[in-house]
């Protein structure tokens, strides 16, 4: 008979399902969820007795129902995302289905699947630090459950109970997991929709954008091996825009080709280490000016293709943390093949008069492009001015923006700077990607938000035979180029007006304790991160390394991690071992009198209590009877009665033993 | 003389359920390289070890250390008591107590035992035809305290008991003579006509009790009349119509009958004969010769 589960315990596992729904929150949709909620809401009205459990054809048809609903949203019933939210489904569905101990079971084996379900999502410290408690709460939950349905319901021991287990369980999780062998298997990749919430695309049209939305999402964050670049060389570039059609740019098609493996040497070469978020499109953003990038995963490697322009970008998007290390040099190495600077010069024919004023007065006879650019940056200067809600352009007309409107946000500076020097004859791209960033003093790394979203213009010089960076934004707003843009924007406009005014050059914003607790989270969760992403096979041969144990093969950590196991079994024995009672001196007597009687062929029967089988042995053993009449009594009293036995025992059983 | 414990250990079905679940965690990990997954999985490995070992240790240092099984109707429930003796220092819970004598089931749960402790547990057995009976073993199981094993024992045991018919006949109980119900010799019983006082046994009616007595402090006496009106009957088991299965059930009825209407009864089976009482124990004594016309050991 299995123990039927009380109501407490329906309860508790009730709201367990609830919380392991939550982290699902954001990836699945509505539909799915909503079943979820109505189940829960539908279980616990039942304990209440409110409503009864749906009948069968109910039951089936929301089974049906719910694999179609799926079966519609993913195209497909396999698959991470598709099984993820059929586990959702199973798990809602059987909190409605039955009340009995083979259903918590179930349930609880399904939570556990919830939870492996959302690390295949994310592996952050928020996740872990909920899988912490939440694996408490199941273990507590399935001690429970085998406890008795009469047994207190007692949350508190309950949760103690299941902590105790859990951190019982922890050294040997954690040696296991460093030893565990870690293998690069390609069977199966994760097809997993992407949701891209935000992110930069492969064209601009700043004309047709009225307002910047100001949304704060960290984008990537990076640690720099070395000294960090100051922030007037904080470039991350993403996409290269080539083609142009006056105020808007978009991507030209490049010669895509596979990365090269990085050089033995990286002297001289700025490090970093970016930790990419699964929002950014598919742009490997790099430090200006990337020689060569590493992907330490082998999937996303082999996807990684480079471009045209120093760009790097995956092929397929990837929808979960990862983590890259990038090269870069001082200037750009990209040569200007003749075919290639055709590309770069292309432009739409321009009627606007004081367009062509404007170019004639910054070309001044000059072949180079740099002298030209820095003409440029001067009109910039004076002209402009740096807004986030520029409103929306009558035309694509770069008349219209540079003579009229004179105000917008970077995309506007950009790409009106690169479309005026094509028609001064100066090869010119936009770039996008990120300038800025914050540093998180607590672990030495630093935040890339969307806040620092950027675009620049790069301008070939012909003298010095290389693309150089120019940012007419900066020319336009100084405080921006020197704070960043998360920085800028997060300050008001009396903030920023002060600190024209001071110019003291210390930009550090005082930070409010929930900032400082928000970094300090952050160098945690980032730390763990990186630590989660990187102890993959190169990481533990690394890992081994630092530790002076050398290389260490797959066999011989899966052998150890076998043995792990063992001397973990033989502990949980050693520990748990059923102790034996201290048994009384007469307990000990009975025994040894028992041990002595059954050398002489008398055993005690099961269904024999001692003081039968003494009776039974007296008129066996006439001549030990009266001793043995008296060891029962003294056992007894010893055994059952209240008293402490009165006699000398140990004589008798002697006489009995010696007889 | 200590025989090493035996006991047996395999997953459940839930059990394997979760050994599945240790395996897709596993997989998980290593084809997406998911470092929590590993975690996960390593957590799951080490709570079915502690579940393995825990279940085995609820069922170790545990004896039977004496069972008894009352005398109980065929074709109903039957009572008994085993008591377990536990060595260990940490207790044992969520027990089931299971066995199977021919028809007899008994399926018992016993929540608690407390550590270093004596245990009476009373149980209820279903009950299937009369007769002398034995319990040869028991079995011990547990789940405790996830449910991922299943761990159990065997106790070879020896007990004997009865099981005596369903009493049931269309044979009425009448103060005449007719087959195997014979009408005794009437003695007379005016109210004055007591005797003696008699030392209490257990077994004895409870009607003839002198509370008046044992509230005045005297120890428990019966009190013994002149037979009066009340009849003396033998029930005559040969003499009974049917095959035996009829006669048993008769026999049994008629008892009783007998101790329902406290009237004094002697029983004759072949050339045995239970001289005529009345009371617990004196129908026990009939009701047992009657269930052990029928071994079915």
């Amino acid at each position: 008979m299995n123990p039927h589960p009380n109501r407490f315990f329906q309860i508790s596992l009730v709201f367990l399902v609830a919380l392991n729904l939550i982290p699902h929150f954001n990836d699945y949709t509505v539909p799915t969820l909503a079943v979820g909620g109505v189940c829960l809401l539908w279980r616990l009205l039942y304990e209440f007795q409110y409503v009864p459990l749906p009948n069968f054809f109910t039951k089936l048809g929301l089974v049906i129902c719910l694999s179609y609903l799926v079966y519609m949203n993913y195209g497909t019933l396999l698959g991470l995302e598709a099984g993820t939210a059929l586990l959702i489904c199973a798990a809602s569905l059987k909190l409605v289905d039955r009340v009995a101990y083979r259903d918590a079971m179930v349930l609880l084996f399904l939570n556990f699947m919830l939870l492996l379900a959302r690390f295949f999502e994310s592996q952050t410290l928020g996740i872990t630090i909920f899988a912490f408690f939440d694996l408490i709460i199941t273990t507590a939950l399935l001690v429970q459950l085998h406890s008795g349905a009469y047994f207190k319901f007692d949350l508190l021991t309950l949760l103690k109970t299941g902590l105790r287990l859990t951190l019982q369980i922890a050294p040997f999780m954690i040696l296991l997991f460093f030893v565990f062998p870690r293998f690069s298997t390609q069977f199966i990749r994760a097809q997993s929709k992407v949701s891209q919430q935000t992110g930069l695309s492969d064209k601009i049209d700043p004309g047709s954008v009225a307002q910047l939305a100001d949304n704060n999402v960290v984008a990537f964050r990076v640690r720099f091996n070395g000294d960090a670049p100051q922030m007037i060389d904080r470039y991350w570039r993403g996409a290269v825009l080539s083609t142009n059609n006056f105020m808007s740019w978009s991507r030209g098609i490049g010669q895509v080709s596979k990365i090269l493996p990085a050089p033995k040497s990286k002297k001289g070469k700025i490090e970093q280490e970016i930790l990419m978020e699964p929002l950014f499109n598919t742009w490997l953003f790099t430090l200006d000016y990337p020689a060569w990038i590493e992907l330490r995963n082998s999937y996303l490697r082999s996807i990684t293709r480079s471009d045209a322009g120093d760009i790097y970008f995956l092929q397929k998007p990837y929808n979960k943390k990862f983590v890259y290390d990038v090269f870069s040099s001082q200037q750009s190495n990209e040569s200007m093949p003749e075919a290639l600077r055709k590309k770069y010069l292309q432009a739409p024919r321009v009627e606007d008069t004081r367009v062509h004023e404007l170019v004639s007065q910054i070309q001044k006879g000059d072949v180079d492009g740099e002298l030209v650019a820095l003409r440029l940056m001067k009109f910039y200067q004076t002209q402009f001015l740096y807004t986030l809600k520029p409103g929306k352009m009558k035309s694509n007309d770069l008349g219209e923006f540079l003579f009229e409107k004179k105000k917008g946000f970077c995309e506007h500076f950009a790409a009106s700077f690169a479309a005026l020097l094509r028609l001064a004859n100066v090869p010119s791209r936009v770039v996008i990607g990120f300038h800025g960033g914050r540093k998180n003093d607590l672990s030495d790394y630093f935040i890339i938000t969307s806040r620092d979203a950027h675009a620049w213009t790069e301008v070939w010089s012909d003298q010095k035979q290389q693309w150089l960076r120019f940012d007419p934004t900066v020319m336009v707003s100084p405080m921006r180029g020197e704070l960043g843009g998360d920085m800028y924007h997060s300050l008001s406009e009396e903030e920023l007006q002060q600190r024209i005014v001071s110019r003291d050059g210390a930009y550090e914003i005082n930070l409010s304790w929930l900032q400082k607790g928000f970094l300090a989270y952050d160098a945690l969760a980032t730390n763990w991160n990186l630590f989660l992403l990187n102890y993959d096979r190169e990481g533990q041969e690394n890992f081994f390394a630092r530790l002076g144990i050398g290389q260490v093969n797959q066999n011989l950590l899966l052998t150890m991690s076998l043995l792990i196991l063992l001397i973990f079994y033989l502990w949980v024995r050693l520990t748990m071992r059923s102790k034996v009672a201290v048994e009384s001196a007469v307990q000990n007597a009975y025994m040894k009198l028992r041990k002595h009687l059954l050398k002489k062929g008398l055993e005690k029967e099961s269904f024999e209590g001692p003081s039968d089988f003494l009776l039974r042995c007296q008129k066996e053993l006439p001549t030990a009877a009266e001793d043995l009449e008296v060891f029962r009594q003294i056992y007894l009293e010893s055994e059952y009665g209240l008293t402490t036995p009165q006699g000398d025992y140990k004589k008798s059983v002697q006489r009995i033993c010696s007889s | 003389m200590k025989k090493r414990e035996k006991i047996y250990i395999m997953p459940t079905e839930y059990g394997l359920m979760y050994g599945a679940g240790i395996l897709v965690s596993l997989l998980g990990g290593a084809i997406y390289n998911n470092n929590l997954a590993f975690l996960l999985c390593f957590f799951l490995m080490a709570l079915f070890l502690i579940g393995m070992v825990q279940t085995h240790n609820n069922i170790k240092k545990l004896d039977v250390e004496k069972i008894v099984v009352f005398l109980s109707p065929s074709e109903s429930v039957g009572h008994g008591v085993i008591w377990f003796k536990s060595h260990s220092e940490e207790g044992h819970h969520q027990l089931r107590l299971r066995a199977k004598s021919g028809e007899d089931l008994l399926d018992s749960n016993i929540s608690n035992i407390y550590k270093k402790s004596l245990h009476p547990h009373y149980f209820d057995f279903k009950t299937g035809t009369w007769g002398k009976k034995e319990l040869k073993k028991i079995k011990l199981s547990t789940r405790y305290p996830f449910g991922f094993f299943y761990a159990w024992r065997l106790y070879p045991v020896s007990v004997e008991y009865f099981v005596y018919p369903q009493p049931s006949g269309v044979l009425k109980l009448e103060s005449g003579e007719f087959n195997g119900f014979n009408k005794g010799a009437q003695l007379q019983n005016n109210g004055d006509d007591f005797t003696e006082h008699k030392k209490y046994v257990v077994g004895d009616s409870q009607k003839h009790i002198d509370w008046k007595a044992y509230a005045r402090g005297r120890p428990l006496m019966t009190k013994k009349f002149n037979e009066g009106d009340r009849q003396t009957f033998l029930i005559d088991f040969d003499k009974t119509p049917g095959n035996l299965e009829r006669k048993a059930r008769q026999a049994s009825q008629w008892i009783h009958r007998c101790e329902e209407e406290q009237n004094s009864y002697s029983f004759r089976f072949g050339t045995k004969l239970i001289p005529a009482s009345q009371g617990p124990r004196h129908k026990m004594t009939c009701l047992r010769i009657l269930a052990s016309m029928r071994d079915v050991k």
